[in-house]
């Protein structure tokens, strides 16, 4: 299917906080109760639409658990945006967001967008960390906040579009080179049938060469 | 861990047990440790395969231009041994070449398989396009998948009760895939491999800064130290055999010579001892001398250890438990046999219906090693034999000058010849 632009997304945090069952979510909209551990990275992808624009994400799902940190910090590499979790039941993983900031920041380009997001507002009853403390640390670090449930899609949908619309319109305002793709964005033939948006002629031409 | 969850007995609970054992301490190097060191190290060796590989050189660009990372290959790859890449009866294959040759057949497979879809490879222009060309081998419907038309890849996995499903299906052809395999396996010897793995990590060292490159110098000198001693007590066990001491004749019956030196030059008295142990037990040659040591070893010898060191004592034992089922066959046992011996039967999920019992391609890739693993030896007997005589020679020589009483018969000598 054709695009007007494919966005790359990555999204990282501790084991357990529920990355796989939010893009799970995103991508089937379905919820799996099981936890069944991510090996390296796994992959979804989904179309979107954003000003009457298509929009593929294509979402890198990583590895929470600490020994797979030396290898998924090379996945950074040219994502456009960022999907930043924790649990908000299990305090420490609040706690050990400045580390998996730190490394977000450390290996991508400087204007990946970032979202915090705060998962499992279904469990109610067990929350660690409150919605305010969420947000408080989202706004230390410029970082876009919601909380989730991946189990019943509250605000999954949101999650990813958002981070899309943001990245988005940071296109809009130029504030990328779109024919550069270290920063995860690509352009899409659609975007080059619309003509509507000021994209450089060298991205056109480097998506159209490369197909076959 | 697979046969434990296919069935329920308490004996299979076992063989699982040291299977994953064999996997963990033998077949891979450091592939689960807590740094994953030995994947981060493969997938650079998988990158300089490819480089210099005689038709896919043009490969690593090309996967690079598409955002293709080789470090993305080593989960599906190496980590979990091709279990979600390929369909049920490749998968079975690509695994009898890793229980005969360890990583290495891994890295071979791998190679095959961008081998085959090189190709296609060169002709995609995305990610997209090109990565499932190489992770996902399988035909895209399985009977009794939940969500076929899922756009993620997860649950596509070994776990989904779909892998044992009787399909012969295939993405690619298995005998031009398990012949590209072999002739990788040919190509890369277990040496070349090592010495690419030794470069690899050394690379890797020198990236993680002064720290990396002080543990760096720390391990060539202890390595050097070490060297040096067990070529002294080498010179001196010849000296010994030569005026007439019998290392078969040591309380501890040792089996051969080479452990009668050990057995001083790695005294179990001090910690450091056990860490000059495990460094030995890294080195393929030297763990069956190991072996013999340790079998001969009380274990009133580990009482004064500290923690640590029974821990890495432990790992070298476990290391050689798990070879005492080995997987490799003798090349006798090789043109001899006319079933699977009983070790493979064993590691063979399937051989019970009898439907997947080894083939022709195991067969053979089994014969070659157990060739290549003769002539090695035959080739190191011959060294070490050669080495002695000189040796021996330049002692006696020596010794006569000074006179017949300082040849040195004590069984516990000095480790300076």
């Amino acid at each position: 299917m054709s695009y007007a632009y494919l966005f790359k997304y990555i999204i990282i945090g501790d084991t357990g906080v529920g990355k796989s069952c939010l893009l799970l979510q995103f991508t089937d909209k379905r919820f799996q109760q099981v936890h069944d551990l991510t090996i390296g990275v796994e992959f979804g992808a989904r179309m979107i639409t954003i000003d009457n624009k298509q929009i593929k994400l294509q979402i890198w799902d990583t590895a929470g658990q600490e020994s797979f940190r030396s290898i998924t910090r090379s996945y950074y590499r040219g994502a456009a945006g960022a999907l930043l979790v924790y649990d908000i039941t299990r305090r420490e993983t609040f706690n050990h967001l400045t580390s998996w900031l730190d490394d977000a920041r450390q290996h991508s380009n400087s204007n990946m967008t970032i979202m915090l997001i705060g998962n499992k507002t279904d469990l109610e009853h067990r929350r660690a960390v409150s919605f305010e403390e969420g947000q408080q640390f989202a706004n230390e670090h410029g970082l876009i906040f919601l909380e989730t449930s991946a189990k019943t899609a509250a605000n999954v949908e949101e999650a990813f579009i958002n981070t899309a619309r943001r990245i988005y319109e940071k296109i809009q305002q130029g504030v990328f080179d779109v024919s550069n793709e270290s920063f995860g964005i690509k352009v899409g033939m659609a975007a080059q049938q619309t003509g509507s948006v000021n994209v450089s002629i060298q991205g056109q031409q480097r998506s159209s060469s490369g197909c076959c | 861990m697979l046969l434990a969850e296919r069935q329920h007995s308490p004996a299979d609970e076992e063989n699982c047990f040291w299977l994953l054992c064999a996997i963990v301490d033998q077949l891979t190097p450091d592939y689960y440790n807590a740094a994953l060191s030995g994947v981060r190290t493969d997938f650079l060796v998988l990158e300089r395969l490819l480089r210099e590989h005689p038709t896919l050189s043009d490969m690593p660009a090309i996967l690079d231009e598409r955002g293709v990372d080789i470090s993305i290959l080593a989960t599906p790859w190496l980590m979990v041994a091709f279990a979600n890449a390929l369909p049920p009866v490749q998968l079975l294959r690509a695994w009898d070449l890793f229980f005969v040759a360890g990583s290495r057949a891994l890295l071979a497979m791998g190679l095959a398989i961008i081998q085959l879809q090189a190709p296609a490879l060169r002709q995609t222009s995305s990610f997209d396009e090109a990565y499932p060309l190489m992770t996902e081998l399988r035909p895209a419907r399985y009977p009794g998948l939940p969500e076929p038309n899922s756009t993620s890849t997860r649950g596509k996995g070994l776990y989904d009760g779909t892998f044992w499903c009787d399909r012969a299906d295939e993405v690619l052809p298995t005998e031009p895939l398990l012949s590209a395999a072999l002739e990788e396996l040919q190509r890369l010897s277990p040496q070349r491999l090592e010495e690419l793995r030794v470069e690899a990590r050394r690379a890797q060292k020198e990236d993680e800064g002064p720290k990396g490159r002080l543990e760096l110098k720390a391990f060539d000198e202890r390595r050097q130290k070490l060297l040096e001693t067990a070529r002294g007590h080498a010179a001196t066990v010849a000296v010994l055999a030569s005026v007439g001491f019998d290392p078969h004749g040591c309380p501890h019956r040792w089996a051969s010579s080479e452990a009668c030196f050990l057995r001083s030059t790695l005294r179990l008295s001090t910690a450091t001892r056990v860490g000059e142990l495990h460094l030995l037990s890294d080195d393929a040659t030297a763990a069956p001398i190991i072996g013999t040591y340790l079998r001969g070893l009380k274990l009133s010898a580990i009482d004064g250890l500290d923690d640590g060191s029974r821990r890495r004592l432990h790992r070298v034992r476990f290391r050689l438990k798990a070879t005492a089922q080995p997987v490799v066959m003798t090349r006798d046992a090789a043109v001899k046999a006319e079933s699977p011996p009983r070790s493979l039967t064993k590691l063979s999920p399937l051989s019970p219906s009898g439907r997947l019992e080894p083939g022709p391609v195991l067969w053979a890739a089994m014969r070659v090693q157990a060739e290549e693993a003769e002539e090695a030896r035959l080739k190191a007997a011959q060294h070490v034999s050669e080495k002695q005589a000189a040796v021996i020679a330049a002692m006696l020589a020596e010794a006569e000058a000074a006179g017949p009483d300082s040849i040195d018969t004590d069984s516990d000598p000095d480790p300076d010849p």
